[in-house]
């Protein structure tokens, strides 16, 4: 086979993230991620609704379905979403040009998802929503103003 | 939470190592050799390409016996793929042949053989990357000037051929005219007979060449504008032709060559084999044609001294063509192609490169039929190059999008329709600040006029991509007339004296108590059998279900999937029932176009709604109003599409199984002539398999008369609107050629021809003997005839 120069500057990997919960073995899951037509798809405004998500993500192709991350005692969006896809180049189409664009001003962050399953919806911090709302350091009026150890400590006095 | 890690460590390393063993065997030299070669045309900040290029032939040496397969398939990599680069890899070709004879030998065979099986492959793209880099061998002394004479005059000669398409002529054509500026100036000296001789064969091949298919492939419908759009070979010899009056002196292709001429004229030379034009199959596909975009013109850009290379300029087609060739080697990753094409910018700064970069990047945005590219990626590189251009190319962006909103009056809808999702999003990205009073004149003008249509299309997007109020609150007052209504739920039956208040309490009743489907079929059923199910009540059950699922997409789908089986059985009954749930639709969500898009798409997809049902609603009278509107075209064209995209996956499943089961024949054969086999158990699941492959061929036969007969309907329905409109307009004296509605829907008809061209082609036949007969209006008729010529 010819080589093509190139992948030598765009190498077509995945990132170097890993769900550390994921359910199955390591490899199952590189594969799940190397053939998986989901996105996760954070840095999202809490203000942010669905069909503004299947507008955006729509442009790279037909979105099989979105599912919001809620957090989980308050059942409210809490910052996060996953896209389904029907195809696999959609999906890549999806997180080579939208990663990093705006959505409602905020820069969207996507990466590979191995795949949705019931319960990932919610978010893992200890307050309900993501962890990373747990430790953030600055002021975010749109995913809830300080983080979650501030705002509790704030509620409670 | 610990416990539910697992051990990394161990899994990984069992992960690296099977990598390792199962991965092709990519040798650590290997590695290392495309990486020196592949890049050796980068960086040329540190040293220059030339020292570059003797550093790496002198590494090279030692290993061009040992590597020397490995090093001509990178190479060859490299010829097709970095064609911006041609001039290095000739180079280094070059050195290479003038120290080793028989290396040369070899890689021209390989650039051969390959070129062969790229055409083969139809992969006329690279293939002619491939007859520039052997014909700038000819300037690297690698091959004679008189066999790449030879070689562009065979390509000529094939031009020439009887009985084959149009398309397929063109492109040897249009790779003669795209190798010249590389290798016109030496022929010139060393066989000028040819040069003639090929020059001759051009113009004779173009003047009798058919040009009925320009104006369907032009974003501008408006002749003798500053943009004319020439026929895109018309154009490139117009170019040659003026080149060669400067004696072949280009200013753009860096000859690295030049600085070896010592080294070099001593080699000994290799022929090149004439061309060998590729089997034409009446399957064959060639590149469509294309004409010109220009998007600037000298006024455009005058400053700082920069000079725009004129239209005619060979050097505004060189820099056209090294812009997309960047493009498309960094097609995955925005972010490189930017940096690349500004770095680009850079190294010519004698000429207003950004300008050509957005020229560049509109002209394949809006290239008809199809975009090189996802639309999607050029927003994000135009987002991208304004980011790290942030003090020039913002202020280029707004005045390209001024030119186009001046030109949008004569745009193809189709175009339209990609400006308005690329500059939605673009917006989005900037909080929709834009100096929207400059568009306050289009407010004025008829709600079919194209600069309304980008105007009032944009505003309804961004309204998607953010919220009403944010847009709203953007857009400057005035234009209450163009602008969006909240995009809320219709829902009248609160209101006792509503007809439908009684039933709709009913069903709400129902609902809150999680009644199955089964239950309001019940419900729905008529007292006379006849009627099948009650109507109007139907409409109440609907509008009852929308309004109670109408908070979000997700509420909406788990309503319909619950209710399928309602749904389905009422309007499989009848299809006045499919008509009426498409009515109530849109009486419920007429202000939510995203809605119905995303409703009807669902609808279809459950096989609740039929693709036919849906195209004759949106014919229907009552939908007029809405033809101005972006989304009835989009819901008909992603009707159509999706239902080719089934087709082209049942085709495939079927000529698989065909191909499979034919495989086993053979290989069944040939063990029956080595002895004895058990016939049994391979006969009966052959049997089993013929059936399969009869039962998925009478699928795909059945699903292709579907789909004929639907694109017969869609493009029937088009040629009654259009000869009905001109109709009317010649009744009351009007121009239809002028009137906007007619000019709109139109422009509607080619689009379907152009984002449908693949299906449509497989049913000319049936397109002419049924449909496009004499009787059609010479008007409507000569859509059809242009569409027909892309492919002549």
């Amino acid at each position: 086979m010819v080589f093509d120069p190139r992948t030598l500057d765009n190498p077509r990997d995945v990132s170097a993230y890993r769900d550390q919960r994921y359910q199955g073995s390591l490899r199952d899951q590189e594969i799940a991620l190397r053939t998986s037509t989901t996105l996760y798809v954070g840095n999202l405004s809490y203000f942010t609704k669905e069909d503004q998500v299947y507008e955006l993500f729509g442009r790279a192709g037909d979105v099989r379905r979105v599912i919001m991350g809620l957090d989980r005692f308050k059942k409210t969006p809490c910052g996060f979403c996953f896209v389904e896809y029907y195809t696999r180049e959609d999906a890549e189409l999806a997180l080579q040009n939208i990663t990093n664009t705006r959505l409602d001003d905020r820069l969207v962050r996507a990466d590979w998802d191995a795949g949705f399953i019931e319960g990932r919806q919610y978010g893992r911090g200890k307050h309900g929503g993501q962890v990373r709302d747990e430790y953030r350091k600055d002021f975010d009026p749109e995913r809830g103003g300080w983080n979650r150890m501030i705002s509790g400590r704030a509620e409670r006095q | 939470m610990s416990g539910i890690r697992r051990r990394h460590n161990d899994e990984e390393d069992e992960i690296s190592t099977k990598r390792r063993k199962g991965a092709p065997l990519v040798t650590e030299v290997e590695r290392k050799l495309q990486d020196i070669i592949g890049r050796v045309g980068d960086d040329k900040s540190k040293t220059s390409i030339e020292s570059n290029l003797e550093g790496l032939c002198k590494v090279l040496q030692d290993d061009l016996d040992k590597y020397r397969t490995n090093i001509i398939d990178i190479i060859t990599g490299c010829a097709i793929y970095l064609p911006q680069r041609a001039t290095v890899y000739s180079t280094l070709v070059g050195l290479l042949n003038a120290k080793n004879f028989n290396f040369g030998g070899d890689v021209v065979e390989r650039l051969i053989a390959e070129q062969q099986e790229l055409l083969d492959n139809e992969k006329f793209g690279e293939a002619q990357n491939l007859a520039i880099f052997l014909c700038d061998l000819g300037n690297s002394r690698v091959l004679t000037i008189q066999s790449v004479g030879e070689y562009l005059e065979s390509l000529v000669a094939a031009a020439f051929e009887d009985c084959v398409p149009q398309s397929r002529t063109d492109w040897f054509i249009f790779t003669v005219l795209r190798c010249l500026p590389w290798i016109g100036g030496e022929l010139m000296e060393k066989a000028n007979e040819q040069l003639e001789n090929i020059l001759e064969g051009i113009g004779k091949y173009l003047e009798q060449r058919n040009k009925q298919h320009v104006p369907i492939l032009q974003v501008w419908s408006k002749q003798g504008s500053s943009n004319e759009q020439e026929d895109y070979l018309d154009s490139l010899f117009a170019q040659i032709e003026t080149l060669k009056k400067l004696d072949w002196k280009e200013k753009h292709i860096p000859r690295h060559y030049v600085g070896f001429d010592v080294v070099l004229q001593d080699a000994l030379q290799h022929n090149l084999p004439n061309f060998a034009p590729p089997i034409h199959s009446e399957n064959s596909k060639y590149p469509y044609p294309q004409v010109v975009f220009r998007l600037f013109d000298y006024a455009d850009c005058s400053e700082d001294g920069m000079v725009l290379p004129g239209n005619h300029s060979i050097e505004r087609f060189l820099i056209e063509v090294e812009i997309a060739w960047i493009i498309e080697k960094n097609q995955t990753n925005r972010k490189n192609c930017a940096k690349e094409l500004v770095a680009f910018a850079e190294e010519n700064s004698t000429v207003p490169m950004g300008y050509l970069i957005f020229e560049t990047i509109f002209g394949q945005m809006f290239r008809l039929p199809h975009s090189p590219l996802p639309q999607l990626f050029y927003g994000s590189l135009l987002l991208e190059l304004c980011r790290i251009q942030a003090t020039s190319y913002p202020q280029i962006l707004v005045h390209s999008v001024e030119l186009l909103y001046q030109a949008a009056d004569f745009m193809q809808p189709e175009c339209v329709d990609r400006l308005v999702d690329w500059f939605s999003f673009h917006l989005s990205n900037f909080q929709y600040r834009y100096s929207w009073n400059d568009w306050k004149d289009c407010l004025e003008k008829d709600s079919f006029c194209g600069s309304v249509a980008f105007a009032r299309e944009v505003i309804e997007k961004c309204r998607r991509l953010g919220s009403y109020d944010k847009i709203i609150a953007a857009i400057p007052s005035e234009f209450v007339r163009i602008q969006p209504t909240t995009p809320e739920v219709r829902y009248m039956l609160d209101d006792e004296t509503e007809q439908g208040y009684a039933k709709a309490q009913t069903f709400q009743q129902m609902f809150q108590e999680r009644q199955p489907a089964e239950a309001f079929i019940s419900e729905l059923r008529a007292s006379d059998p006849e009627e099948g199910y009650n109507i109007d009540d139907f409409e109440v059950f609907v509008t009852v279900m929308l309004k109670m699922a109408a908070k979000t997409y997700s509420h909406n789908f788990s309503a319909l999937s619950k209710y399928q089986n309602t749904l389905k059985t009422v309007c499989d009954f009848a299809e006045r029932f499919q008509e009426r749930l498409l009515d109530t639709l849109y009486s419920c969500w007429k202000t939510n176009q995203q809605m119905m898009m995303i409703l009807i798409d669902k609808l279809l997809k459950m096989q609740v709604l039929d693709c036919s049902q849906v195209i004759s609603w949106l014919f229907d009278d009552k939908l007029k109003q809405e033809h101005d509107r972006q989304w009835t075209f989009e819901v008909l064209n992603q009707a159509m599409e999706k239902l080719s995209r089934h087709i082209v996956s049942v085709e495939k499943d079927y000529k698989e199984l065909k191909e499979r089961i034919e495989k086993q024949d053979r290989n069944g054969r040939d063990e029956n002539n080595g002895g004895d086999v058990e016939m049994t158990v391979d006969d009966e699941s052959k049997q089993k398999d013929l059936e399969e492959l009869e039962a998925q061929k009478n699928k795909f036969d059945s699903l292709l008369e579907f789909q004929k007969s639907l694109y017969m309907e869609v493009l029937h329905k088009f040629i009654q609107e259009l000869t009905n409109l001109i109709g009317d307009c010649e009744s009351e004296a009007i121009d239809f050629s002028q009137n906007p509605r007619y000019r709109w829907l139109r422009g509607r008809f080619c689009q379907v021809f152009l984002m449908h061209s693949e299906t449509l082609y497989k049913f000319t036949t049936a397109l002419n003997e049924e449909l496009f007969t004499n009787d059609v209006d010479a008007n409507v008729l000569e859509c059809y005839q242009q569409f027909l010529a892309l492919r002549h």
